[in-house]
């Protein structure tokens, strides 16, 4: 792998790996939807460290080590997103009952209201 | 019997006058809500103003945020039946009877009203009649009996129904046909009678060109979906429920 694809790769996952820490201390990402950013940033920081492992990996598979890349980056994102989708529906369900709640009991409390 | 009538309501304040006027009329003796989908209209207030009970979404929660309403208040109330009614004036009031005869006879616990069944007084556009029809003759399948109308509003369920839905499946549903699929799986039998209709006076349909290109694909999806809940309900729900 090229030399200066290394350091990039370096430096991008240090400050990635940076931004998401401090995004995290300010409490506008929780931990625990993070966790899958953190592992990116120290995928991109290990790439160069482990660089003959990671060489080996894509020869075996038959690709070049910069297409790898690529690839387990696409995947990563996939799973992601997959991940986020999940959330949403999840959300969604929540949201629907809340409404349906709320507008039963605020039903509830009119009449309430209206019979002192 | 304890019974419910909902009227579902979206932007509907020109045409939910009439349609109380049409139940009250009738004076059958069943409660009336009406479930207001956050309108952006006068809805709410001409209901206060016709006195009749209503219940408003704080925010708008699409169709099956108003099935989620009208179940839970009916659960929590401990009706016995409620009916969807629409209130665009499509459907009428002296057919009420004609859904609710067959849960008090206890012959079901869904009951459609059929525009298709009977003489026929409803017409649609052809694209839609295909989707009603492709999505009749599976549901058919599945039940392993006819069921014509698979789209329509006008549906009443029992005791058993509204609990399923009110406290077991609190999962979305987009469409009847889930409705339909998820209740027959959790034990629920589900007939079909003739019904009259009107034709749609106000508004639009819910079934605009680019959803009826798109709902077919996303109705066959929550076919798919409800397929692979089966087992789960039938575990979890029907034999809790029976013993």
């Amino acid at each position: 792998m090229n030399l200066n694809l290394q350091i990039l790769s370096l430096i991008l996952g240090i400050l990635f790996l940076l931004v998401i820490l401090y995004n995290i201390r300010r409490k506008k990402l929780s931990p625990s939807y993070s966790v899958l950013w953190i592992v990116l940033a120290l995928f991109l920081i290990l790439i160069p460290v482990f660089q003959s492992v990671f060489i080996s990996i894509a020869r075996f598979f038959g690709v070049y080590a910069e297409n790898l890349i690529y690839i387990l980056l696409i995947g990563f994102l996939l799973i992601y997103v997959l991940y986020i989708t999940s959330k949403v529906v999840r959300l969604n369900n929540q949201v629907k009952e809340l409404i349906s709640n709320s507008a039963i009991l605020e039903d509830e409390l009119n009449q309430l209201k209206k019979k002192q | 019997m304890r019974i419910l009538i909902s009227i579902i309501a979206f932007n509907e304040e020109n045409s939910i006058p009439d349609v109380i006027r049409d139940l009250n009329e009738h004076n059958f003796g069943y409660d009336i809500i009406v479930i207001d989908n956050a309108s952006s209209d006068k809805t709410k207030s001409v209901c206060k103003g016709l006195n009749v009970r209503t219940i408003s979404h704080c925010v708008n929660s699409d169709i099956n945020g108003t099935w989620k309403t009208y179940l839970n208040y009916a659960y929590r109330n401990g009706y016995d039946i409620v009916c969807q009614f629409d209130g665009d004036g499509q459907h009428l009031a002296k057919e009420l009877p004609k859904i609710i005869e067959p849960i008090i006879r206890k012959e079901a616990n869904q009951v459609i009203g059929s525009r298709f069944l009977g003489n026929k007084t409803f017409q649609s556009s052809f694209v839609r009649r295909i989707g009603i029809r492709l999505f009749s003759f599976i549901l058919s399948a599945i039940f392993k009996y006819k069921i014509k109308d698979v789209t329509s509003g006008f549906i009443a369920f029992d005791k058993r129904v509204i609990e399923f839905f009110a406290k077991y499946y609190k999962a979305e549903i987009n469409d009847p046909n889930q409705t339909h699929l998820l209740s027959f799986f959790s034990g629920a039998k589900i007939t079909e009678v003739p019904v009259e209709m009107n034709l749609r006076q106000h508004g639009t349909s819910l079934f605009n060109w680019l959803n009826s290109i798109i709902y077919p694909f996303n109705g066959l999806f929550n076919i798919v979906g409800c397929m692979l809940l089966k087992k789960e309900i039938i575990k979890d729900w029907t034999k809790n429920y029976e013993s």
